[in-house]
């Protein structure tokens, strides 16, 4: 079973548990009843549709398309497209545990300043920092026109891989943050007392208990680097989504592009698969910390070195598009551009990001409850597709639901409601990852104890299920917010007429150079995204229920 | 707590609240023509028929594959794209009505589907971008074919997953034949030509320095003349009679699906108009196809580019081949 | 649902569970008389704590058939969902909701309407009659503990089932809490069934305990009886220290290396003989057959450390008056034994 943002294992395994296996293994006791099924299928239709839909074309494929799939450079590209996923993996996985820790477990000042700018880059359309990366490098760049020095060009293969680490570290950062808070501080100090260093300590000690947290994140960082076209294509590094880009473009026959998605999914199978094996079979995590941990007090040249990484990753994360785009604005100013700021774009945004945030929350209540209190086999495939639904380039979900929606859905189609669904679907993932990392945490004697004492299934979810689990559907509920505030493709498609948004502004203008127009509603859209940002940042501040 | 598990149904209300309808004298335009662009215009038009325009704004080629995902249940009335190949796509799919020929009149038929499913509304002719502080006009070739010689190695940028690339392919093909289209690829390739998404990333890249020249559209120059002030990019006309220089439209269809085609027709008639074509000289830089129009004066005169004489309809037959070519290659 | 003429408050019947490999009950039978307290006792892993959450509902048997108060809850036609069995349970971690209060949480049981009336009582039952506003976390263990228990008494079920109730409790509080726990489940006159790995625990606070291995019952007694005449060398030895030996059995008498002993069982030829160090009396002896070899000395009482003239070391537990010195010679005095058969 995969469910994403933290497996965080928890129901405080005493000792004894340890010796009895039988206890770990035993969540799945009663067969799940029929109603949470039901619930659960009807909420994964629509992550159904397109993965129907994309085998109705791969089973109509024309030779064309199997010719697309064994000639020219797809093979080539899906191997460079998996060496660039591990690389940009890896790189956020280490940003993500290292800001992560140096924010939690150091005595720095400014830490929840700190905290709230390392998280804000997973705000910023990765499309809008690569385009900012590209404007402020180079010879004739922005860094050159203001200090007259010019900086090398960053493209390529470094460009995107420096561009996507810093859009996606922001996962591992948030999910590990939130374990690394959860550990039990006595397992450290019980490894200084034996004489341990820091160091040794972190490698040996904290980082194996963080290795569920880590896979988490990480198989999110991955599925998005492998979904992601806008970023990598800007920064010219030939990934395999741009395959399937170029058959929408150039192609009437759209079942190449259906064979190319069916083999982006095997990859991201791969990808969970190779999650589930790194995650470990150990439940690590103790219930509850017992006391406040007590942070490490660095001095001199540490101490520099702290604030020397933690400000580094500021800078390039959120200093640099942030300064980019004021400056592509003071340009405009100064020019006479007026900056129009098209409400009805911020307003479409947050109505249409709270509408995915909250079927969202909705729809990941009984498929977390599924996946992790009743784990079968079935429930693992509900589990897997919603996050192969995550890695599937959201045009070729947004052309599923155009074609599903047009015959189908009458006055449905174009409409408010199936673009909220649709954004509900591609981030669920988020969502049932934040809850069933929850969910994981609340003791399942718990329900029992409800069950026993006479209510039913439903009465006990309703009333100590959901309560308790309450604070990750927050959190899941304001990952998706975030992510669907910079959503382009799907939006675009199936938004109703005359429906707008900021990254709808952001793309429609700079992809015609009007940087300074750009700039506006990107700058908004950070504002406006940070807020519940460090909403949700500081309702994670103490530690859980 | 029971509060908590009521709000999760909120979604459903907002769902239901945000059904609503519209409708009355009212035509939807799915438009791969950049809402920066083109909403003056489709204002203009508004305001001078008072018929309300729903426009969906989109990438042309994703426009193209939604219709034809929607099938005849397509709620496009107009598809008004960048390039002859997604129309093409469209118009393949069978999903374009014939246009009056009253109206294919007015443009030059080489600017529009040979068929009469589209017309071409304004043109872009395919240029060389090129960084002034590095070459100079002189030193660039008269056709394509030039640029899979060695000295050109790493130099000169191309967007193949571009539609208007794809086109050129197309036509290149129609022109040259499969084996010598095949066979410049394989050389821009083997050349190591830097690869873009688009074209407006390839005038950026030539104007910071990046690379010295690329193959694209030559509109987009001046969008960035407009917002950087002091660019160092020029076009450079090709004089060789290519594909290279081909001038291709943007351009205009109703779709059969519609059932308002008169409002749709007279939308059609707009972007034909004087007015608009106008417009598209002075605030897009591309050249205007009809109304007697002339060309915005920075640019030579649509009648004095070396052309090639080319079926656009055809180049939309080419085009899965262009796209298959383009892969063989190793450009994709 | 059908009512069986069995008077127990429950009956299991061949109850089979079976975690992938590892069979957890292995043809389980149990009774439980009303207003019993029973002990499941046996070492981790046998499959006590499966046959408890096989009776609350938790968990389902693979065959099978469980009876509660007389109404079949499970059996190949019937499975009664966990809330409709009348079933409180206990668990070794309390569960208590951390979400409510201990109002909140012993009410919750309470339906349709928790009656303050009855919270205050059981919340007086337990002796937490101050605290029904306070949150869980604010409690202490042995409160916590206290609240579990009044969570579960409180809606009256016909049955009150304990996990390892009190092994997250500290030593001395363990001791207070098993008997207060067992005074408040005989004034609620509730049948109970515990289970624990204690031996000690089983035998202080339950009027009957079953001994159970490999998912199996192998004895349920009275703690006195399970004690002193255990069915088993395994058993013998789970429930208490002893010293086991060989010997020949022969009608009424069975020879072992202590000496010669009346005995009444059918047994022939060899057997094993289990005294425990309680049995055993040392009486110093210049003359005796047996060397204090070691010592240690508990105040109420003592152990003895006995070489016997074969080399073998046996355990005596005596009172705390006798004093002995390393090295004084003993006659060995024996109370009781338990014979069994060899391989047994």
């Amino acid at each position: 079973m995969s469910l994403g943002v933290g497996q965080l294992g928890d129901r405080g395994v005493s000792p004894e548990a340890l010796r009895e296996p039988a206890i770990v293994a035993r969540s799945a006791q009663r067969r799940a009843p029929r109603w949470l099924w039901i619930a659960a299928a009807a909420v994964l239709v629509p992550a159904v549709v397109p993965l129907a839909f994309l085998g109705a074309r791969v089973l109509g494929a024309t030779d064309a398309a199997w010719q697309v799939l064994f000639s020219g450079r797809t093979f080539e590209l899906v191997l460079r497209s998996m060496a660039f996923t591990t690389a940009v993996t890896i790189s956020a996985a280490v940003i993500g545990v290292g800001a992560a820790w140096l924010t939690l477990r150091l005595d720095l000042a400014w830490r929840r300043t700190f905290t709230v700018l390392i998280a804000l880059p997973l705000v910023i359309p990765s499309y809008v920092l690569a385009l900012t990366f590209l404007s402020f490098f180079g010879p004739r760049g922005l860094f050159a026109d203001v200090t007259g020095f010019g900086l090398p060009s960053i493209t390529g293969f470094l460009g995107a891989w420096i561009v996507l680490t810093l859009s996606t570290y922001p996962y591992v950062f948030l999910i590990v943050r939130s374990a690394l808070r959860r550990l039990d501080p006595s397992l450290e100090e019980a490894a200084r007392g034996l004489g341990a260093s820091p160091w040794r300590t972190f490698r040996t000690i904290t980082l194996p208990q963080l290795r569920p947290a880590i896979a988490a994140g990480s198989l999110l960082v991955a599925l998005y680097t492998l979904s992601d076209f806008g970023a990598v294509s800007l920064m010219r590094f030939d990934a395999f989504t741009r395959v399937i880009y170029a058959q929408y473009a150039g192609r009437i026959d759209r079942t190449p592009a259906a064979v190319l998605a069916v083999v982006l999914i095997l990859i991201a199978l791969v990808v969970l698969w190779a999650e589930q094996r790194s995650r470990g079979r150990a439940q690590y995590f103790s219930r509850r910390p017992s006391r406040a941990l007590r942070r490490l007090v660095v001095t001199g040249r540490q101490r520099v070195a702290a604030y020397g990484a933690l400000v580094t990753i500021v800078l390039a994360g959120v200093g640099l598009p942030v300064a980019t785009l004021t400056a592509w604005l003071i340009r405009g100013l100064a020019r006479g551009d007026t900056i129009d700021m098209r409400w009805g774009a911020v307003t479409g945004s947050v109505t249409g990001s709270l509408a995915a945030a909250l079927i969202a929350m909705a729809a990941a209540v009984p498929v977390t409850i599924l996946t992790v209190r009743y784990r079968s086999r079935a429930a693992a495939w509900l589990d897997r597709s919603v996050y192969v639904v995550f890695s599937i380039p959201h045009i070729t979900v947004a052309l599923a639901v155009v074609f599903f929606g047009a015959q189908y859905l009458g006055p449905l189609y174009q409409s408010f409601t199936v673009l909220a669904i649709v954004y509900a679907t591609l981030f669920l993932a988020q969502a049932t990852g934040a809850a069933g990392a929850a969910l994981l945490q609340v003791n399942p004697h718990l329900e029992e104890a409800a069950r026993g004492l006479g209510r039913s299934e439903r009465s006990t979810i309703r009333e100590i299920t959901v309560p308790l689990m309450w604070r990750g559907l927050l959190t899941g509920g304001a990952l998706v917010f975030l992510t669907t505030m910079k959503e382009l493709p799907a939006t675009l498609l199936l938004r109703p007429t005359g429906f707008d948004t900021m990254a709808v502004r952001i793309w429609s203008t700079a992809n015609e150079f009007f940087y300074a127009r750009a700039a506006a509603p990107a700058l908004l859209l950070l504002a406006i995204s940070a807020i519940p940002m460090y909403l949700m940042l500081s309702r994670l501040r103490d530690p859980g229920t | 707590m029971r509060g908590r598990l009521a709000f999760l149904f909120i979604p459903l209300a907002l769902i239901a609240a945000a059904c609503g309808g519209d409708d009355g004298d009212s035509i939807t335009v799915y438009s791969g023509r950049s809402e920066e662009l083109i909403a003056p215009l489709i204002e203009q038009f508004a305001e001078a028929t008072g018929i309300n325009v729903e426009v969906r704004y989109g990438d042309s080629g994703e426009l193209a594959a939604t219709i034809l995902e929607e099938g005849a249940n397509s709620p496009a009335d107009v598809f008004f794209a960048q390039d002859p190949a997604s129309l093409g796509a469209v118009a393949e799919g069978g999903q374009f009505a014939t246009l009056d020929d009253r109206v294919l009149g007015q443009v030059s038929a080489r600017f529009s589907d040979s068929a009469g499913a589209w017309v071409g509304v304004s043109g872009r002719a395919r240029v060389v971008v090129f960084d002034t502080t590095e070459l100079t006009a002189d030193e660039l070739p008269i056709d394509e074919s030039a640029f899979t010689n060695p000295e050109w190695r790493g130099r000169i940028a191309i967007a193949p997953t571009n539609g208007s690339f794809l086109a050129f392919v197309a036509a290149k093909i129609l022109l040259d034949g499969e084996p010598a289209t095949l066979e410049w690829l394989r050389g821009m390739a083997a050349n190591e030509a830097p690869t873009y998404p688009k074209n407006s990333a390839i005038v950026a890249a030539v104007d910071s320095g990046e690379v010295e020249a690329g193959l694209v559209n030559h509109y987009y120059l001046f969008r960035r003349i407009a917002e950087e002030g002091d660019v160092v990019a020029a076009n450079h006309f090709l004089s060789g009679d290519s594909a290279a220089s081909l001038v291709m439209p943007a351009g205009a269809g109703i779709l059969a699906s519609s059932d308002k085609s008169d409002a749709a027709s007279r939308f059609i008639d707009f972007l034909l108009s004087a007015d608009a074509q106008a417009y598209f000289a002075t605030e897009t830089y591309e050249y205007p196809l009809a109304a007697g129009v002339d060309a915005d004066p920075s640019l030579p005169p649509l009648d004095t580019i070396e052309t090639p004489n080319l079926d656009l309809s055809r180049l939309a037959e080419m085009l899965d081949r262009a796209t298959d070519l383009v892969a063989e290659a190793g450009l994709l | 649902m059908t009512i069986t003429s069995d008077a127990a408050a429950i009956h299991c019947h061949q109850l089979v569970k079976r975690f992938g490999e590892n069979l957890a009950l292995d043809h389980f039978e149990l009774e439980v008389a009303p207003g019993q307290i029973l002990s499941l006792l046996g070492p981790s892993g046998c499959g006590k704590t499966t046959a408890l959450r096989i009776i609350a509902g938790f968990e389902d048997p693979d065959s099978g058939s469980l009876a509660i108060d007389g109404v079949t809850v499970v059996d190949p036609a019937v499975n009664l969902p966990p809330e409709r069995r009348r079933v409180g349970m206990v668990f070794q971690d309390y569960a208590l909701f951390p979400h409510m209060t201990v109002a909140g949480n012993v009410g919750f049981g309470l339906q349709p309407q928790p009656d303050a009336g009855r919270i205050a009582e059981v919340l007086e039952l337990v002796g937490l009659a101050t605290h029904s506003d306070r949150m869980p976390h604010e409690l202490s263990g042995g409160e916590q503990q206290r609240v579990a228990l009044a969570r579960a008494l409180a809606p009256r079920p016909a049955l009150i089932l304990l996990d390892e109730p009190f092994s997250n409790l500290d030593a001395g509080l363990r001791d207070r809490m098993r008997r207060d726990v067992r005074h408040i489940l005989k004034d609620a006159g509730t049948t109970a069934v515990f289970v624990t790995h204690d031996q000690e625990e089983a035998l202080a606070t339950s009027d009957v305990v079953a001994v159970m291995r490999e998912g199996r019952v192998l004895q349920t007694d009275t703690p006195q009886r399970l004690y002193r005449s255990p069915v088993d060398p395994w058993v013998a030895d789970f429930v208490g220290d002893g010293e086991f030996f060989d010997g020949t059995a022969d009608i009424g008498f069975v020879e072992t290396p202590l000496g010669t002993f009346p005995q009444t069982t059918t047994l022939r030829g060899a057997v094993t003989v289990m005294v425990r160090p309680e049995w055993i009396h040392p009486t110093r002896s210049g003359g005796g057959r047996a060397v204090v070899v070691d010592q240690e000395f508990y105040g109420h009482d003592q152990l003895i450390v006995l070489e016997l003239p074969d080399g073998r070391r046996v355990n005596s537990r005596v009172g705390a008056s006798p004093t002995f010195v390393i090295g004084d010679r003993a006659d060995v005095g024996i109370d009781e034994i338990v014979v069994f058969a060899k391989d047994a």
